[in-house]
């Protein structure tokens, strides 16, 4: 990978110009709403469907679902279930190992990009600021320079190891997290690390920052609204029946980690931000919002931050992935067969929601994938656009 | 045991103090980036009792299935569901215990 050219401060002048242009844009009230975009189909009350067939959903039977080994050896692809959709119907739809439509599924870090949206519905809705400190909304945390954009870009600076299987578990930030010390409180567990860089200068994925940012979610808003809020602004409203959002001891949303949905509820995710945020002409994210999460993310633009970024990563937007190539640093497409403008909700195992505007799709796979990065996901994603292309 | 009620009180609280002091200083120093003094057993009876509560409760998978899922290498914590409450105990080396429970529309949660 090559040096850094980039070096953007995001608290320089201009962009706090832009940031303050951006909140300008999202504060509601303050700017007319985009209008939203159409949609031929809404999945009201569910979806409908036009099964494709022919030799790419064979291929994608073979290469998804054709398991290996002992189940207890954990080997090879292990999907649970893929749901493809374009252009609002569902063209491909299988399920494995024993899961089924009706089962809700553990999305692990695709919850962050659910999160994402609560965020936003909040900014929608006044609640916050996205440049609020977290101290305006969460007093159980040593930093008060952060504020929320920070947490969505990943950017608090605090020191935290994201490892899991692959480092010792005294060396793991999100293991003490999610079972050690912080377990009954998580939000407060991270709030208590120590700084390693000022807010905003250093890119690290961290599950740290999306609890946090869950609990200022919550803390900005009325206390009635804070047990029921991932139902209240985005599962209800787009008819995810299925969607659980778990929360530690505290209260606090696992922002992270802990959201289940079935693999048809998490396709009504994807489909939301295909529509940028608008659900059958209800906008229910800001007009802007899911152009933020899509591109790249500001902070790892900044200083050396992308050097951390491991081979097959793909670049980071905001608690979202993206198929973005970066080519003064050297960085390309993380699915070379896929549209530029895809962009994906990625979690532990194989889980995804990936989004290609450019085609029309939503794809969804849930899955029990042990080994790391079994699944060639260009591939995958190259499948179901052929899916989608013989669906014509 | 000696002393007043009073006494034994004060010590009581003496010593919950200490123990308490001790966790805290314990959970900052574990924020300072020098890894965590986390306790095996309890992770791994925590992470049995909340992964296996879920999978049973909120994924609706049986529960061979979600033995299986859930286990972790060495295999020292065992759960026993408790469907009429809706949780999960998990034990390990008898020293060990984690609970996890099911709320409708929240999932599980750790309780201890």
């Amino acid at each position: 990978m090559r040096r850094l050219v980039y070096r953007l401060d995001p608290r320089t002048p201009i962009a706090a110009t832009m940031a303050t242009a951006i909140v300008t844009g999202l504060a509601p009230g303050l700017a007319e709403a985009a209008p939203c975009p159409p949609a031929i189909f809404w999945p009201d009350p569910t979806w409908t469907e036009r099964q494709a067939s022919g030799p790419s959903v064979e291929a994608m039977d073979d290469y998804a679902f054709t398991l290996v080994g002992r189940d207890d050896e954990r080997r090879g692809i292990r999907t649970d279930g893929v749901v493809v959709v374009h252009r609002g119907q569902i063209i491909y739809e299988r399920y494995g190992r024993g899961f089924g439509p009706d089962n809700p599924h553990l999305t692990w870090s695709v919850s962050k990009s659910m999160l994402d949206a609560m965020f936003g519905a909040a900014v929608y809705q006044g609640y916050l600021d996205p440049l609020d400190s977290v101290c305006d909304h969460y007093d159980a945390v040593n930093e008060c320079a952060m504020t929320p954009t920070d947490l969505r870009a990943m950017g608090s600076g605090l020191d935290w190891n994201e490892g899991y299987e692959d480092e010792p578990y005294h060396l793991s930030s999100v293991i003490a997290m999610l079972y050690g010390y912080g377990a009954l409180d998580m939000a407060a567990f991270v709030g208590r690390h120590r700084s390693e860089a000022p807010p905003g200068t250093l890119y690290r994925y961290s599950s740290g920052d999306s609890v946090l940012l869950a609990a200022v979610v919550a803390g900005s808003l009325p206390p009635d609204l804070r047990s029921t809020y991932p139902h209240d602004f985005i599962f209800g409203p787009i008819g995810m029946q299925s969607a659980i959002f778990e929360r530690d001891r505290a209260g606090t949303v696992v922002g992270s980690s802990y959201a289940y949905a079935t693999p048809r509820d998490m396709a009504r995710f994807g489909y939301l931000y295909l529509h940028d945020g608008c659900w059958a002409g209800e906008r229910l994210l800001p007009e802007g919002w899911v152009e933020q999460s899509r591109a790249v993310n500001p902070v790892f633009l900044v200083e050396a931050s992308f050097e951390w970024s491991r081979d097959g990563d793909a670049v980071p937007g905001s608690h979202w992935w993206t198929n973005h190539a970066i080519p003064d640093l050297g960085i390309t497409s993380v699915w070379p067969d896929v549209p530029a403008d895809a962009y994906a909700a990625s979690g532990h195992w194989g889980q995804s929601i990936t989004v290609i505007p450019s085609e029309e799709l939503v794809v969804v796979r849930t899955a029990d994938d042990r080994e790391y990065r079994v699944l060639d996901r260009n591939r995958f994603l190259s499948l179901a656009i052929a899916i989608a292309q013989e669906a014509e | 045991m000696t002393g007043s009620p009073r006494r034994r009180k004060r010590r009581r609280r003496l010593a919950l103090g200490l123990v308490l002091g001790l966790a805290t200083a314990a959970g900052l120093s574990a924020a300072c980036g020098e890894g965590y003094d986390n306790n095996d057993g309890e992770l791994a009876v925590r992470q049995r009792a909340k992964e296996m509560c879920s999978c049973v409760f909120v994924q609706r998978r049986d529960e061979a299935y979600c033995r299986s899922w859930t286990k972790v290498t060495p295999d020292v914590a065992k759960p026993e569901v408790d469907y009429g409450r809706k949780r999960v105990t998990a034990t390990a080396l008898a020293f060990y215990r984690s609970v996890a429970s099911f709320h409708e529309g929240r999932g599980c949660t750790i309780d201890q």
